[in-house]
Formats: structure tokens, sequence, C-alpha cells
């Protein structure tokens, strides 16, 4: 009985100090963040875990394949293992630390976005693919859209800016709030099934 | 004393508390609320089945970014964690092996527990193994290269995107295109409009608080959706009320302390 109902107690104090220091401030403010920031545990035992995980994965998959894939695994790993000298070793702060990561890992996370661009391009084409009154009419919004950012179009007619400020402003902004009400409703549920223990583990409905 | 400017909100998240215990204390009683079944629910348990004929893998992540300590984050977080329940109990009901990529450190537990109770709600739980679970980063753009390389290595045949999702959403969904997975997806943000153009099935917005309710198939959290919709109605009638008043060159603003 204890053990079951003993972590719903806490998680209710525990919730209830959270929320109501947001309305009281104070002292309230200060237990708050004590709780907040003690899962700090949690993110250093997660991290030491997930390292340990991608070396057990990448080792795996470098024994097994030997081709580019294999040597891309490498690649990654010793990779790995240099940051990770130099970073304890001299310090994040460290000239050959910043040359490393921005040689790297910048160009890596640019690719990334630019991947980014390829998708939208690609989910962009799919949308708008015109076949009903609906779709065109999104079609013409998303043209409209298109010339706004584009700064060549404003150039030549200042008009596309009106016209795209008025899409921003008006037309999707009704809408957009009124998915946010309902994004909202749906997460203070959410939050309040979970405080008073209803949105439980199915272990514990069977121990109930 | 309660800090200026937040007393209306005060008052408003009250009301909700009432409404919701309202009926959930009806789903005590055992009066269940009517709850329309929503079409992607349908589609998880065909995404994974369709995997497990294939015998490919499922794919399941509850966002690339966010963390329990974000407190816009952290429902959403707990509403994908409802549903990894549910997507894990079928996967071990179908035979398909599971694979979950974190990008939350701090939900990490959390997201393991989960899987564990779908495996021992199907009554298999000597069939979960550690490897199920694979906390990648917290870095949005590592964590995608992570799993969008799980993709590829693990032979991915469905992929579920529920959950707090920034701007690597699109990117995993492509890169699950294009080893032709069966995806659904579902997020109450910006990025659900990628999931509603690419992933064959999407949970729309709060569809998701919604869905993490209804699979539970709990009278209680069941009812908490109808309390959370008659919410939405009072807040539509003050949002009227209040424009018109507005309309009216009355000080609205200053009523409702804001």
């Amino acid at each position: 009985m204890l053990e079951r109902e003993l972590p719903k107690l806490f998680l209710f104090f525990i919730s209830m100090i959270v929320i109501l220091s947001f309305y009281f401030g104070g002292s309230l403010n200060t237990i708050s963040n004590y709780f907040i920031n003690s899962t700090v545990t949690i993110v250093a035992i997660s991290i030491l875990f997930a390292a340990f995980t991608f070396i057990r994965r990448y080792v795996k998959v470098i024994m097994k394949r030997k081709d580019t894939e294999g040597m891309l695994h490498l690649y990654a790993l010793a990779l790995t293992a240099i940051m990770v000298v130099i970073g304890l070793g001299i310090g994040e702060t460290s000239d050959l630390y910043n040359n490393i990561f921005n040689a790297t890992l910048v160009p890596v996370q640019n690719a990334f976005w630019a991947i980014l661009g390829l998708y939208t391009l690609s989910a962009a084409v799919k949308a708008l693919k015109a076949r009903t009154v609906e779709s065109w009419t999104l079609l013409i919004v998303a043209f409209i859209t298109i010339l706004y950012n584009a700064p060549i179009a404003v150039a030549i007619w200042p008009g596309f800016e009106t016209l795209g400020n008025f899409v921003f402003n008006v037309v999707t902004k009704g809408p957009s709030w009124a998915l946010s009400v309902g994004a909202a409703a749906g997460a203070i549920a959410m939050m309040i099934r979970t405080i008073i223990g209803i949105d439980k583990a199915e272990s514990s409905k069977e121990a109930n | 004393m309660i800090i200026s400017g937040r007393i209306t909100p005060f008052i408003i998240l009250l009301t909700w508390w009432i409404a919701e215990l309202y009926f959930i204390r009806k789903g005590m009683k055992g009066e269940i609320n009517y709850i329309r079944r929503i079409p992607a629910l349908d589609g998880i348990t065909e995404a994974i089945g369709k995997a497990a004929e294939e015998g490919k893998s499922v794919h399941y992540s509850a966002g690339d970014s966010g963390s329990l300590r974000n407190s816009s984050a952290a429902p959403m977080i707990l509403a994908a964690m409802s549903l990894l329940t549910y997507v894990s109990e079928h996967c071990a009901r179908m035979g398909a092996k599971l694979i979950v990529t974190s990008a939350q450190a701090d939900a990490l537990p959390l997201t393991i527990e989960s899987v564990r109770d779908g495996y021992r709600k199907a009554g298999a739980d000597d069939e979960y193994v550690d490897d199920t679970v694979r906390f990648v980063s917290e870095d949005q753009i590592a964590y995608s290269a992570g799993a969008i390389d799980m993709f590829v290595t693990e032979n991915v045949g469905a992929s579920f995107l529920f959950g707090y999702w920034a701007g690597m959403a699109l990117v995993l969904l492509g890169a699950a295109q294009d080893v032709n997975a069966m995806q659904v997806g579902g997020t109450p943000r910006g990025q659900n409009v990628y999931m509603v153009v690419v992933a064959d099935y999407s949970l729309i917005y709060e569809e998701m608080y919604a869905a993490a309710a209804y699979v539970s198939q709990d009278a209680m959290s069941i009812n908490s959706i109808a309390g959370q919709d008659w919410h939405k109605i009072i807040l539509i009638a003050i949002i009227v009320a209040s424009f018109g008043l507005a309309l009216l060159g009355l000080p609205v603003m200053t009523w409702l302390g804001m």
C-alpha cells in the first residue's frame, strides 16, 4: 500500500509546489528550482549511458562491416575519442578543442540544415498538389508567402510585403491561436492526470 | 500574495482543476464519456503489423529535443510516453523489434519504464532487451544523425514520431520515407504541419494528448478529455465576451488583471 501510494504523494506534493511557485513566487521558487535542478543527476547518468550505447553499437558495426560504412563508424569513434581526450586534457575552451569542433562538427551541422532545406522542398511539392478548391487556395497563399520571403519579389512589387504580412498576421494568426488554446487545454489535462496519478503505468495498475 | 498579473490565470487554472476533477469523478463512478476513434491510432497498429510481416524494426521517438525540466515540453513528452507504452505493447504482441531513440536525458528512466510496461502488458516481460531504448544526444543535430543511422542499419519498417519536435522533425520524416517506412506522427507544435504532409497518419495538435488518454482505456483518463473540451468552450466564451466588451470600449484587460 505504502509502496504504491508514497510515490504518488511525493509527486502530488512536489508538483503543487512547482505550480504554486509560478503564482506566488518567493521562497516557493527556491524550493521549486531545487526540485527541478535535481534532475541533473538523471541527465548525467543518461549521458554516460549514451556514451556506452554509442561505443557498443559502433564497435558492432565496425566488426561486421569492412566497407565505407564501417570506415565512417570508425572515423566517428576516433573523433569522439580525440574530443574526449582533448576536452578532458586541456579543456573545452582551448583553441585546439574549438578548432577541431569548428572544422568537423560545424560543417556537419550545416549539412543537416541543408538536408532540411531539401526535405522542406520535397514536402512543399507534396503539399501543393492542386487537386481540390482547398488545395488551390493553399497554393495561392503559398505562392504569395514564397514571393513575400524572396527579396527580389518585394523589390519588384512592394505589395507582396503587404500581402505577406496580411497572410501572416491576419489569416494564419486566428487558427494558430485556436490550435494553441487546444494544445494548452490538452497539456493542462495531461498535467492534472499525471499529478493526481491516474496516468500511471500498467505495472502499478496491476498492483492495484 | 499572488504575483501581480497572475490572478486571472490562477482563477482559470482553479476552474480547470474543478472541471477536470468533476469529469474524472464521473469516470470513477463508471460513467464514460463518448470519445471518437482517432484514425491515426489504427495507423499505429497497421504500421507495426506491416513492419512485423516484413521482418523489419519499429522506430519510436518522443522528440528531437526538449526535456522534462521545460514546462512546455514536459506534457508533450509525458503524452508520448503513454503512446510509447501502447506501441511497445503492440510490438511485443506482433513480434516486431522495437527501437526507441531518445533525445531527452532526464526522461530516459521514464522511457525505459514505459517500454517495459508495454511488454509487461503484453505478457512478454522476458522479451524486453536493454538495447531497445537508446539515448542518442540532447543536441538535436547529433540526435538526428544517430537516429537516421539506425533507420538504415536497423532496417526500420515503421516509424512513430510523437512528443516535442523542433527543427529536425522533417529530417527524420524524410529519412524514414527514404527507407520506405510507414509513419505516424503528432506533436502539438508548429512542426505538426510536416507530419501532416509527410507521415501516413498524423495526430493533429491536441489529438496527441487525447490519444494518450484514449489508449489507456481508463475511464478516468478518457473522461478527463471531456473536461478538457468543456474548458475549451469556457475559454472560447471568455475570448468572445472579452472581444465584445473591448469593442464597447470597456477596460476588459484591466478587469482581467493583465
